[in-house]
């Protein structure tokens, strides 16, 4: 009895030891599966919120800071150079003044906000603080001097000009340089944070596309065991489990790459152009300061003149070797930090960009007092018509990237409810499918 | 199961190889420097590297936890030591051109100044400022820019006398070759400093010297590294000590010393 017994029950134990083996080897695979794709779906949620939500936000603080305090001293240069004769616009002047320094308040306790776990950042936003405060009482004894003199539109006495200089020089020197490298600094966080995070979302979807090929060959490596012992053509329930398993894996892979894309999308298309558009405007804004303190200061008209050109190749960048030069050669094929814009946005700006240069070019060559008119009419005209093209592209990419991140979000929700319960319900369906089989052996 | 595996290899492997090289990569870096400047980068009488240059160089490596091996190069050598890939930095008082920016990137500037002109005493009355250096023979030391900052920029009819190095511009001034030296104020109150030079600065502060770091081209993590590296030199007070230790006593104005706004590392 006991020897005829033998054999079957050592085939019956390695049957339902296979069964069950496949079994376990399946939902293993299927729980990786699952694993991978939350992972990948927790990786790129972080980067989306350290671009959408913190590290975005505050490039964009700070790039308003620097175009915010060069207004503040161009607006400072403005009123000396206008003198007593164009009395309402120098108080109209004083107003915006008194706006950008409310603005740059704002930005400044944003910026400190942002940066609570980077204490380099925090040092340059406490040091901004103490310097405008300095800043403000050298240009307040301008003002004054200014209005001792009582003179008229054009360049005023030399000594309110050494006035101005001391405060120019610690906003150009000092200050601006370091709301500058902070926006620089940001964007360094947020591509580090990107660049680490793509990796790891590439991983995860590699991941996924493996356990879910393993998964679905452990299934069917299962039902063809199941076929060849049992003798039926197909369990059901494990038929399903596979279909199921399956539309994991494609719908798992085909949301991190929608999410990989909307992520890209928001760094490349939203983010880094409105990283670079704002910084053109903003040394924009300051090249157009450069005319004034060209027109006012005659002892560094040459440095003022060489800073306005440094500033026009950052911006603009094209082969040249002075001012003139480089006006006469500006073409719409210009390299630097406005050249990465393509089709119509290129002709638009560069239109805008040549007349600003021009009237520029007009400006150096007329003399003294019709400069100043010119640069008070015309020329301005022409910076801000300039300005205006410049900030609807920014505006344009912020939108942009904000839709970018609303998609990755929605990506996000669909991912974090619809997979898992479709994987777990393949789970139960290989139980279902393996129970009865498994019973035979009781 | 073994396609799969291979496929997964290939796929590590394709991740690897995307990120580019980077000084960052390395314990040791190779910095290129001058070795003929005062003050700035000289071989001192021990035969050891110093200046500003080598102190701001040991001061950012220390920071990045790097060791240094120096690489004396001459002048004009400064770009092909980066594209041979015989050096990892260049410390040689460098500004920043478009043209130059094609071929290596730059980290920092770690320091602004300012082009000034030193004169024989005796033209003292007549050179006050640059554009009284129409129809004057200027020095132009070749792979510098300088003297087509002067001639082309300024638009300052100037003549360029060619030299191979600074200390030729000293002997040709001397013996009247040439009328006037102009290039940053910090080579210029370095060479002040030979002995047997007696020569007047004319504090015409007129084009600002953007002096940085070359970088090989694309490697924006090392940038972003020496970008806060000099931030930190700068907020801790690093910077004003050395330049105060090399040029306190030059005559130049360190009255107001410029924090250097970057030039960005993409």
């Amino acid at each position: 009895m006991t020897v005829t017994a033998m054999p079957p029950v050592r085939r019956d134990e390695s049957v339902s030891g296979r069964v069950r083996t496949l079994a376990g080897l399946s939902l293993l695979t299927l729980a990786l599966l699952l694993a991978a794709i939350l992972a990948g779906a927790a990786s790129t949620g972080s980067s989306l919120r350290t671009i959408g939500h913190d590290a975005g936000p505050q490039v964009l603080a700070t790039t308003g800071l620097h175009r915010q305090m060069s207004e503040m001293d161009a607006l400072v240069a403005e009123t000396l150079l206008l003198g007593r004769e164009y009395g309402p616009q120098q108080q109209a002047d004083l107003t915006s003044y008194d706006q950008r320094r409310l603005e740059i308040s704002e930005s400044l306790l944003k910026a400190y906000r942002l940066a609570l776990d980077n204490p380099a950042e925090q040092r340059t936003v406490e040091s901004l603080i103490e310097g405008l405060g300095r800043y403000e009482r050298l240009a307040a004894q301008a003002r004054l001097l200014d209005m001792q003199s009582k003179h008229g539109a054009g360049q005023p006495p030399d000594n309110v000009v050494a006035a101005y200089q001391r405060a120019t020089d610690l906003m150009h020197r000092e200050l601006l340089p370091q709301a500058y490298n902070l926006t620089l600094e940001t964007g360094t966080i947020v591509r580090r944070a990107h660049d680490a995070e793509r990796s790891a979302t590439s991983l995860a979807r590699s991941a996924v596309i493996v356990t879910g090929l393993l998964a679905l060959a452990c299934l069917l490596g299962l039902q063809a065991y199941l076929t060849s012992r049992f003798r039926r053509v197909f369990a059901p329930a494990l038929v399903v489990a596979t279909v199921l398993t399956a539309a994991g894996l494609l719908t798992g892979t085909a949301l991190l790459n929608r999410q990989g894309q909307a992520l890209e999308e928001a760094k490349r298309g939203g983010f880094d152009s409105v990283l670079t558009l704002s910084r053109a405007r903003a040394i924009s804004r300051s090249m157009h300061g450069d005319q004034s303190r060209y027109l006012l200061d005659r002892f560094r008209r040459d440095t003022y003149e060489h800073t306005f050109l440094d500033k026009s190749r950052t911006v603009a960048a094209v082969e040249s070797t002075s001012l003139p030069d480089y006006q006469s050669k500006l073409h719409a094929n210009f390299q630097g930090l406005l050249g990465g814009l393509t089709g119509q946005d290129r002709q638009r700006l560069f239109a805008v960009y040549q007349r600003f240069q021009q009237a520029d070019a007009r400006m150096r060559t007329t003399a003294a007092e019709a400069a100043i008119k010119f640069w008070d009419g015309e020329l301005t005209q022409a910076y801000e018509r300039y300005d205006k093209v410049l900030e609807e592209l920014v505006r344009r990419h912020e939108s942009d990237f904000e839709r970018a991140i609303d998609s990755g979000d929605g990506a996000l929700e669909t991912l974090w409810r619809s997979i898992p319960a479709g994987l777990a319900g393949g789970a139960m369906l290989i139980l279902i499918g393996v129970w009865p089989r498994l019973r035979e052996y009781r | 199961m073994r396609r799969l595996l291979i496929c997964l290899i290939l796929l590590l492997t394709a991740c690897g190889a995307a990120r580019p090289k980077s000084l960052m990569d390395h314990d040791q870096l190779i910095v290129a420097i001058r070795s003929d400047v005062p003050l700035i980068s000289f071989k001192g009488s021990d035969g050891a590297y110093d200046g500003f240059n080598i102190d701001v160089a040991e001061d950012l490596a220390s920071r990045l936890g790097k060791r240094i091996r120096w690489l004396e190069i001459k002048a004009g050598d400064q770009l092909t030591v980066l594209t041979d890939g015989r050096a990892d930095l260049v410390f040689a008082h460098m500004s920043v051109t478009p043209e130059r920016k094609k071929v290596i990137d730059f980290a920092g500037p770690y320091h602004v100044d300012f082009q000034d002109i030193a004169i024989r005493p005796a033209d003292k009355g007549v050179i006050r400022d640059v554009r009284d250096l129409e129809g004057r023979k200027i020095c132009w030391v070749r792979g510098t820019n300088i003297a087509q900052r002067i001639v082309d920029e300024r638009r300052v009819k100037a003549i360029a006398v060619p030299a191979p190095d600074y200390n030729v511009c000293l002997e040709m001034i001397k013996d009247g070759r040439i009328d006037a030296i102009s290039t940053n104020a910090q080579i210029l109150a370095g060479l002040l400093t030979k002995p047997g030079v007696d020569l007047h600065l004319v504090g015409a502060t007129f084009n600002e010297q953007r002096t940085s770091i070359g970088i090989r081209k694309g490697d924006v993590d090392g940038c972003e590294e020496l970008n806060r590296a000099i931030t930190q030199m700068y907020q801790d007070g690093t910077a004003n000590m050395l330049l105060d230790k090399w040029f306190g006593k030059s005559g130049i104005d360190l009255s107001v010393v410029s924090v250097p706004q970057f030039e960005g590392c993409s």
